[in-house]
């Protein structure tokens, strides 16, 4: 070969070794019409799947492509490729993709969306989303130690005291906290304080416009309460566990209590499948009224702004809210706890069961953080984890989370 | 050889390509990163504000976070550079010698190395967090019980530790390539000198040594302080912010807060940085290569 083609065929071969894949499948040009659907996460591939077979099958001119990876979709907003469907984790996350959702307040599904789902989907008083499933948060209790000790479930903080008292003297470590994962922290700042504030939202718009700040808020010490109780009754080195290894403590029966989520159950129930386990709300006051579980939707579906087909998309939406088939797959497939207004919890989860149980009897609060700007939870849990290390007090906590609230509102 | 038109021709149809592409995905992203540092963007919605200088100025003046990335990368470079260098000279020097176990150790000290970051990271969580504790407790040898991930002042230690652990092959190998290069002749001249061991390594094998070392020390430094994500899947930066190495810190602020600009900044003078200390570094080392 002469030089020259050698060169040409290096120059070619370096060129399209060099190229990155994309990130969406591109839009077929023969269908009637196509719509890309990001669909991420690993538990919901199979539903996603069933669902949308459902859907095409009813609608044969349509073709959804499920988008399995979510890791681009920020690169692809930027570039012009807007796939229809998408989700984000609503409230001020959401808020951020302001430019690339539709507004969806006239569509007919809204009105039945149930109370608590309904502002995490709202932006300036339009309803932007469609919310997918609500999570609860709390104690995780193993009900069979429970039940088998006699220990009843506490409503003030002293009967939570009391407990942890009585499950140490019966041989057991009665916490393991997963305070190795700030976020976890961010999220029991909010379970195990800000919730709590009476009349959050206006203390959230304060915040914002800087009247109000942290450390002066009598609740947020409620939390440092909380935390020492935990530490005091937890297993030892809890700055080691993250998910796994306070999952397994918690399914192996080496500790009676976790704060968690219900959606700590697809990684316990392989454990042990046999653990019946349910989830009760944190208490920091002495007065059972006030204590109530944290409870917020934290996913919902937008239609792509500027996404070649939204009408079709739209239609997809309509038809996952209404149709029977729909709600089959969702209630039993993806196992939602569903946001809508009378439709019931259908799956195994036993954690869930107890979100729907506080949710019906209408205890609940927000979950709070998601108004919070954005990773502000992670990084106020990383200055939680430095009172937990013993590095930081209490009004060194919170006047670090009050300089890092300016920083971040700054902008 | 005259440089006419066609050198010129040839040269270009062979450098072209790589050119084309090293400024495509090396420089146009750094001209854009300085770009992007002098706005106040949160990545993804199309309203950007000019700031100019303000995203740096609040870096130097206001983030005491910074400062603390910013210390703990520098220690940790310091410690896994030397550590890193010393060990991988130990390494070459016991594979190339004339024990038995040389050629079985070759591999196991360079098999690290093959794992992923990420993978080696999560792996050591797992064994730092649970596995050493248990054994720890079997045995009874209480300093195993020590959990190195759970408290500030020794998660370093830990990022430092695996870090050792996948880097030593990786550079032992360039110090075999160097060692096997050196004539034999010159330790036998050496050696009928009347020069001991010591003397022949000291004044015989570093000096012939120092591209190789050049060469390591260069990699290893440019690495310490590109550490990401043995860090993300190893600490995720915590407990609170003890290990938050420079890069993870940029990937945090441009991605996870939504501070793009703001990140971009962080992300450009951690480029100044490793720019200036990998060059006085050569600049240091080179003059002292020895031709032979």
């Amino acid at each position: 070969m002469s030089k020259k083609t050698t060169a040409v065929l290096l120059a070619l071969s370096t060129v399209s070794c060099t190229t990155m894949s994309a990130g969406i499948t591109s839009l077929a040009a023969d269908e009637p019409v196509t719509i890309s659907f990001v669909q991420a996460q690993p538990e919901y591939q199979e539903a996603a799947g069933q669902l949308i077979q459902a859907y095409m099958d009813e609608h044969p001119n349509v073709t959804i492509e499920l988008v399995t990876d979510s890791t681009n979709l920020k690169t692809n907003l930027q570039a012009g490729n807007i796939p229809e469907i998408f989700y984000t984790e609503g409230y001020n996350v959401m808020k951020a993709y302001t430019d690339y959702i539709t507004d969806l307040s006239d569509q007919p599904w809204v009105e039945s969306i149930s109370d608590e789902a309904l502002e995490c989907v709202t932006l300036d008083g339009k309803v932007v989303g469609m919310p997918f499933t609500m999570a609860g948060e709390g104690i995780v209790y193993n009900k069979t130690m429970f039940q088998e000790n006699g220990w009843e479930i506490p409503t003030t903080f002293s009967e939570l005291e009391s407990l942890c008292q009585q499950i140490q003297d019966a041989g057991i470590t009665p916490f393991a906290n997963e305070f190795g994962d700030a976020w976890l922290l961010g999220q029991l700042m909010s379970a195990g304080g800000y919730a709590y504030i009476p009349d959050t939202q206006d203390f959230t718009d304060k915040l914002y416009a800087g009247e109000a700040t942290f450390s002066d808020n009598e609740q947020m010490q409620r939390t440092f309460d909380v935390i020492d109780l935990m530490l005091k009754y937890g297993l030892p080195d809890s700055l080691s566990y993250g998910w796994n290894e306070t999952c397994a403590a918690f399914a192996t029966g080496e500790c009676a209590m976790a704060f968690e989520g219900d959606w700590i159950w697809d990684t316990v129930n392989p454990i042990d499948p046999e653990l019946d386990c349910g989830i009760f709300a944190l208490p920091i006051t002495e007065n059972p009224e006030d204590t109530k579980m944290i409870v917020d939707a934290n996913m919902c579906w937008h239609v792509g702004k500027g996404s070649p087909h939204p009408e079709a998309a739209i239609d997809f939406i309509n038809w996952v809210t209404t149709s029977d088939t729909a709600k089959e797959i969702l209630l039993t497939g993806y196992k939602i706890v569903p946001c809508f207004k009378g439709w019931t919890y259908e799956g195994n989860n036993k954690l869930s069961e107890s979100t729907m149980a506080y949710m019906e009897s209408g205890m609940t609060y927000k979950w709070w953080w998601q108004k919070w700007p954005d990773s502000f939870r992670e990084n106020a849990g990383k200055e939680y984890q430095k009172y937990v290390s013993g590095d930081s007090s209490r009004e060194e906590v919170l006047s670090a989370i009050d300089q890092l609230w300016t920083e971040m509102t700054a902008e | 050889m005259k440089k006419n038109k066609k050198y010129w021709l040839n040269y270009g149809l062979f450098v072209g390509p790589i050119l084309c592409s090293f400024f495509l995905f090396y420089l146009l992203p750094i001209i854009l990163g300085i770009g992007y540092s002098l706005y106040d963007w949160n990545g993804i919605s199309n309203a950007k504000k000019f700031v100019g200088l303000d995203n740096y100025i609040k870096l130097f003046t206001g983030d005491k976070n910074y400062f603390a990335s910013l210390i703990f990368t520098f220690k940790y470079a310091f410690f896994s550079v030397i550590l890193t260098n010393l060990l991988a000279m130990a390494f070459a020097l016991w594979v190339t010698g004339r024990l038995k176990s040389s050629v079985w150790m070759r591999t196991c000290f360079f098999l690290p190395n093959v794992i992923c970051a990420v993978v080696a990271g999560m792996l050591w969580k797992f064994i730092l967090n649970q596995a050493v504790p248990q054994l720890g407790k079997i045995t009874g040898i209480s300093i195993l019980g020590t959990k190195l991930l759970a408290s500030p002042q020794t998660a370093w230690i830990a990022v430092l530790i695996v870090s050792l652990w996948q880097g030593a092959g990786y550079n032992m190998i360039i110090y075999i390539a160097g060692l096997l290069s050196i004539d034999k002749g010159y330790y036998e001249s050496a050696a009928i000198d009347g020069a001991g061991r010591i003397q022949r390594f000291f004044k015989i094998t570093l000096p012939l040594m120092m591209p190789s070392i050049t060469i390591c020390l260069f990699n290893t430094i440019a690495g310490a302080f590109r550490m990401f994500d043995m860090n993300l899947s190893l600490t995720d930066g915590g407990p609170g912010r003890a290990t938050q190495g420079m890069a993870l810190d940029v990937f945090k602020t441009a991605f996870s807060e939504n501070r793009m600009g703001y990140g971009s900044a962080k992300a450009m003078i951690l480029l100044i940085i490793v720019i200036a200390v990998t060059f006085i570094q050569t600049g240091f080392t080179k003059k002292r290569e020895v031709e032979m």
